[in-house]
């Protein structure tokens, strides 16, 4: 029997399986509802919240007649708002839960075991489809649970391999603390089961040559295997600090995207983004939000084609977009990602649930 | 506000494919509540966006992508959730079957690599409908794959019918 024919087999037949469901529909309503009853409340919350801090100019700006949910003049939905071409400077407010404050320093007796059995850090063999320079790659590095209560790990790691050539183990020469990917990262990161990541970057040419063997992350007075690593001697290495993702706080809003399938290197991506109100509850255009696409190596924060002064409850609203591919676009498969900002911090993820669209770039 | 009911076409796809899809995210994680927590989450994300998703010609297939995509991005997802305090231990038995040690050096893949083997061998999708399932290139899925078969054959003992 082939290895194959007894990864099939076991994947067929696995003891343990879960039972189905007794009532699997009405599980599902019971959580839809639940779900749609905390929209609800943090949708009011935001309402209240903006009531208070708009009551004076509401006073002022709303006209006799028109309710609180009515539309105003420029309402109307055309239903689909054209491509608005305007970059904006990415915002500087995110809304999101407080940080976690800073705990003691973190030691090794704190990791608990990771997926892949006692070594608590987990990566990914692949980089990360967008990079800040060209022909680098950044891998994530995460670590998770710790044992022994909340704890900060704070600062860089260093590396540590067994040369190829001497068979001596050294450590690498390596930047360290580089503030790598921008992005919204929290630093230092206090972790009580929640991840802990660090980026590493490499120069692609660090995967050509005979690499380092055992290759280590080194912190926290422990070293820990990073197989997923391939560094070879000469290369360049620059190691970032430790740092935990902070938890946006959602706008009460759908948003999905449409996007071809491929797109040439060299040509614009003609794509759309549907927003839905679904619950009545999203707040005014106004100040109009941006939002950031980004396709591999391009990223760009954008305004929001704010036509529309809100959008009508429960009726979707498509918005054309446009992203350039540069003609050195890495070839494949890569994620368009695209994120809504409004002026309150609060965001929302288009296509969440498959993190946003899959686009093949070509030749 | 009106309580949500399920429309009928997704009630019946609930009670047609969750047992599936139960069986499917337990070959991904090979951990019984996780796969559970993952149909469920997909379900309800799934009529959630029911006007939408029915359009589409494979509503197994999306639930699918769900399951997928959430299980291989719980460590960079921006949600609030709790992570378990301890993974559970893999109890070592002295006598195991085949059968369980197979299972047991799947569950030990890292989830990028099981995930691929799960699209590849339970789904038995093609390399292209398995990248189109876990959101990479056909490059990955067969890199993933190799690496995951090559740590099978490493870890388990050739069968007495024959090699591997």
């Amino acid at each position: 029997m082939t290895i194959e024919d007894d990864v099939r087999r076991t994947l067929h037949s696995p003891a343990g399986a879960p039972d189905a469901w007794p009532d699997p529909v009405r599980r599902i309503e019971a959580g839809i509802r639940r779900r749609r009853r905390e929209r609800r409340q943090l949708a009011a919350l935001a309402v209240v919240a903006i009531a208070v801090l708009l009551t004076p100019v509401v006073v002022w700006v709303g006209s006799p007649g028109q309710g609180a949910s009515g539309p105003a003049d420029n309402d109307t939905a055309p239903g689909i708002v054209p491509y608005l071409d305007r970059t904006v400077a990415a915002p500087t407010y995110f809304a999101r839960n407080d940080p976690r404050p800073t705990k003691r320093p973190c030691q090794g007796e704190d990791f608990g075991a990771g997926e892949d059995g006692p070594n608590p850090l987990w990566g990914d063999d692949e980089p990360l489809a967008t990079t800040p320079n060209p022909g680098t790659e950044v891998r994530q590095s995460a670590l998770i649970n710790s044992r022994r209560g909340e704890c900060t790990l704070s600062g860089s790691a260093k590396l540590r391999g067994t040369d190829p050539v001497t068979g001596q183990s050294v450590m690498l020469s390596a930047n360290a603390g580089t503030s790598i990917d921008g992005g919204i990262k929290l630093y230092p990161a206090t972790i009580a089961n929640q991840p802990a990541q660090i980026d590493i970057v490499t120069a692609t040419s660090c995967r050509a040559g005979t690499p380092y063997r055992d290759v280590e992350l080194v912190f926290a007075d422990r070293a820990y295997p990073v197989p997923w690593l391939i560094v070879s001697p000469g290369c360049a290495i620059h190691i970032g600090d430790w740092y935990s993702l902070p938890q946006f706080v959602n706008v009460p809003l759908e948003a999905s995207i449409d996007a071809p399938a491929t797109v040439h290197r060299g040509e614009t991506l003609r794509y759309s983004v549907t927003l839905l109100n679904s619950m009545g509850m999203t707040p005014e255009l106004d100040p109009c939000p941006v939002y950031k696409q980004s396709l591999a190596t391009t990223t760009q924060w954008m305004q929001l084609n704010c036509v529309l002064r809100r959008l009508p409850a429960h009726t979707p609203v498509t918005f054309q977009m446009q992203l350039p591919v540069p003609a050195d676009a890495p070839l494949g498969r890569t994620k368009l990602e695209w994120i809504v900002v409004f002026s309150s911090g609060q965001v929302r993820y288009a296509s969440e649930d498959t993190n946003g669209a899959t686009v093949e770039i070509l030749e | 506000m009106a309580r949500w009911e399920a429309p009928d076409a997704f009630a019946e796809f609930v009670r047609d494919r969750h047992s599936e899809l139960l069986r499917f995210a337990y070959a991904l994680t090979a951990d019984r509540h996780l796969a559970e927590d993952l149909v469920q989450d997909a379900l309800e994300r799934t009529g959630l966006a029911w006007r939408r998703v029915r359009r589409q010609d494979d509503v197994e297939g999306y639930a699918r992508r769900v399951i997928t995509n959430q299980f291989l991005n719980r460590l960079r997802k921006l949600r609030r959730e709790r992570l378990v305090d301890d993974l559970p231990d893999l109890a070592v038995a002295a006598h195991e079957s085949a059968d369980d040690s197979t299972w047991r050096a799947l569950a030990q893949l890292p989830p990028a690599q099981r995930a691929a083997v799960v699209a590849r061998y339970y789904l038995d999708l093609t390399e292209a409908q398995a990248a189109d399932l876990l959101g990479c290139s056909v490059g990955t899925v067969k890199s993933n794959t190799f690496r995951a078969l090559a740590k099978l054959r490493a870890r388990l003992a050739p069968t007495p019918e024959g090699t591997r």
